[in-house]
């Protein structure tokens, strides 16, 4: 990757690793300011059915939303690191590369689809 | 003796949150550092310690424990300056095969006793204290010959060193690109990083030089472990309340081993933390046998 890219990629990383934690903290204080067991946790997390659940949830600081959202901003930073390195090589005009980047997140996306029964 | 009662008669997090988080915490900082300095990554004790120390289920330890690897992998990144090192062609060509097999792992492990996959974690400790027991120093690879799948791949390059840049060749790319599936498989199984592993097989195997292998293993155990996670989550083995204080943990305890790997000496160390790695398979040899033989 040149270092143009990496500096790119460092600074996303900063920037959400920050996020994340701070997301965290933020819902881990809720949780122990409001008295929550893991119990009604648990509960919580189970009534986050879709993405606009998620988001309505933080809008209103909600904690376990607020903790989901920082665990999915690090989930999401290796994916971020691929999508730049997928553009590195685009930008290279490297396409062999550029095809097994988009191949390998084409893998992780199928492995976010899956679900045994 | 006290873990085990603990985790015999639930999770710690069940009755007493409030500690619960408090020991995750400061655990997976201890966790981070020490992977850090020894060069593990902080995942391979998180599981232990939710399991063996706050009574976690096996499968939501190993939920937790992945996303612990993207931490330190991305955490890492975010740390390094510049990197010179990092070959991201043979990282990309062998995350084919990783993910694909950390994919087909944690449907395995979704399917498994979580007896047996205590079991098959302590064998696992067991190998990395063993393969890591003596520290490896970089080979001279500029004079192997040029594979021609590694040519036609464009996996040969170089890295810098004060006499000036190193060539080197990738040798056996499709021998390593077998042994990275069963990396992806026992990352997805066991819910680590696989970075040993991936590191051995590039070293030894591939004769990629030690150093290269490591910042590029460390690239790649965050994307094999997003792999399995998609998976972890749709089973519904993530649970947010244990991986939260993990995840406060071990990233301000991978930056802090990151930066005191520099000044301490690390061989010590390292010692300590292969010892402890055995203590902790013993544990939890003691944990799945005795579940299995109860059962």
């Amino acid at each position: 990757m040149t270092f143009a890219g990496q500096r790119i990629q460092r600074r996303i990383l900063q920037v959400c690793l920050a996020a994340s934690i701070i997301l965290l903290l933020w819902g881990m204080a809720r949780l122990w300011l409001d008295d929550i067991s893991h119990a009604q946790a648990t509960e919580a997390f189970a009534a986050l059915h879709s993405p606009v659940a998620l988001l309505e949830g933080v809008v209103r600081a909600e904690p376990v939303p607020l903790i989901c959202l920082g665990i999915a901003v690090l989930a999401v930073t290796p994916v971020l690191r691929l999508l730049l390195l997928l553009i590195d090589f685009l930008a290279q005009r490297d396409w062999l590369y550029a095809a097994i980047c988009a191949a390998v997140g084409v893998i992780i996306a199928v492995g976010f689809m899956l679900r045994l029964h | 003796m006290e873990a085990l009662l603990l985790a015999e008669t639930g999770s710690l997090l069940d009755r007493s949150p409030l500690a619960f988080d408090l020991i995750v915490v400061l655990g997976a900082a201890v966790a981070g550092c020490f992977g850090a300095l020894v060069g593990l990554g902080g995942g391979i004790l998180v599981t232990p310690m939710l399991v063996l120390i706050c009574g976690v289920e096996m499968h939501t330890a190993m939920g937790a424990s992945l996303l612990a690897v993207i931490a330190t992998s991305s955490g890492a990144a975010a740390t390094r300056s510049r990197d010179t090192l990092s070959n991201y062609r043979v990282g990309m060509f062998l995350e084919v095969a990783a993910t694909i097999g950390a994919i087909v792992g944690a449907l395995l492990a979704a399917l498994a006793n979580p007896a047996w996959l205590q079991l098959l974690f302590g064998c696992l400790l067991v190998s990395i204290a063993a393969s890591t027991w003596r520290t490896r120093e970089d080979t001279a690879t500029h004079r192997l010959p040029v594979h021609p799948i590694s040519k036609r791949l464009r996996l040969d390059a170089s890295y810098e060193t004060r006499a000036g840049p190193v060539r080197y060749h990738i040798q056996r790319p499709l021998q390593g690109f077998g042994v990275m599936t069963g990396a992806g498989v026992i990352s997805g199984l066991l819910g680590i990083g696989s970075g040993v592993l991936k590191v051995v097989a590039m070293d030894s195997m591939m004769k990629m030089p030690f150093r290269v292998s490591t910042t590029t293993s460390n690239f790649m155990i965050g994307l094999t472990a997003v792999a399995s996670v998609g998976v972890y989550m749709a089973q519904g083995f993530v649970d947010p309340m244990v991986t939260a204080p993990v995840l406060i943990g071990i990233v301000p305890g991978a930056m802090i081993g990151a930066r005191l790997v520099t000044v301490l000496k690390v061989s010590l160390l390292r010692r300590i933390f292969l010892v402890a790695l055995i203590i902790i398979a013993v544990q939890m040899f003691i944990r799945g046998g005795g579940r299995i033989v109860g059962a």
